[in-house]
């Protein structure tokens, strides 16, 4: 068992100069090339040379990678989610509709999927979302 | 006192490991990873999803499910710590009661049907397989599931 797996992620990146995006706990993106990293905090090498504390850090990830993993994710987990962080995602979708074709997503694959995912919460804005899906692709 | 309750975290991921299981990995931000395990970590795993590596941190991860399950046979040794501690010289502290431990213990041995609530507002319905420190193990519906401990709210009856 490696001890210290993200220690050597980072290193690896670092010394590769590979793009990479850091995902936040509050799921927040940060994207760029690591400047420098020690055990607490990360330095990234982007507009902003944003130093990120590493207890923050949900996950790491190749930046090349990040919009075609994302893309489903994101429409699995905005559905489900609270209300309270609206700002962000509008301004990620229309990226992201622009940047790539959407693969079609079946809404009962999400329900099934998530099978413990509570179902009275989240209708009203699952309905939305398909709509706003449906209105992206009639405009393209 | 915890000593004989047996890792099954560690054991789940390198069977996940060994076998190339692909896995369903639910973080704490509802997001859902789907890939194979290539490296484990002792507060990170790295998975490879569409031929590239992530790095997923523990603490951020809620659940992680497979198709069928990893672990079979529950380890014997949570099935056995069921007795009350006796009240030998050595274990002095242990007179105090471990609720979960207990709670735990009994749905193991009656196969009971537990609903688990997690703190993303998930739940699930579920018998428990074993547990660990970190980890409680549950099979549903011919699926296992390893969920987090920091992320579950509630176990109900």
């Amino acid at each position: 068992m490696e001890t210290n797996l993200l220690d050597k992620m980072l290193g690896s990146y670092l010394s590769q100069k590979t793009p990479v995006t850091i995902v936040l706990q509050n799921n927040n993106r940060i994207s760029g090339r690591i400047k420098m990293f020690d055990s607490y905090v990360i330095i990234m090498e982007n507009q902003k040379n944003e130093i990120v504390y590493r207890h923050a850090v949900s996950s790491l990830l190749p930046a090349l990678h990040a919009d075609q993993v994302h893309q489903p994710r994101e429409q699995k987990g905005v559905p489900a989610k609270p209300a309270s962080r609206p700002a962000p995602k509008a301004a990620n979708y229309p990226k992201q509709a622009a940047a790539k074709a959407r693969p079609s997503r079946p809404a009962p694959k999400a329900a099934a999927a998530a099978a413990a995912s509570d179902p009275g919460l989240s209708n009203s804005m699952k309905e939305g979302l398909l709509r706003w899906m449906q209105e992206q692709k009639a405009g393209k | 006192m915890e000593a004989a309750t047996h890792a099954i975290e560690p054991q789940f991921l390198s069977q996940a490991l060994a076998q190339g299981t692909k896995l369903r990995i639910g973080q704490m931000s509802k997001s859902e990873h789907e890939g194979i395990i290539r490296e484990i970590g002792r507060y990170e795993i790295n998975i490879e999803e569409k031929n590239h590596i992530i790095t997923l941190l523990k603490k951020d991860i809620s659940y992680i499910s497979t198709p069928a399950p990893l672990i079979l046979s529950p380890p014997p040794a949570s099935v056995e710590k069921t007795s009350p501690p006796t009240s030998g010289s050595a274990e002095a502290v242990s007179a105090k009661p471990n609720i979960q431990q207990e709670f735990l213990d009994k749905a193991i041995r009656e196969n009971q049907v537990l609903t688990i609530f997690l703190i993303t507002g998930q739940r699930i319905r579920a018998t428990i397989d074993a547990y660990d420190n970190f980890t409680v193990l549950v099979q549903e519906g011919g699926k296992q599931h390893l969920f987090y401990k920091h992320a579950i709210t509630t176990i109900n009856r």
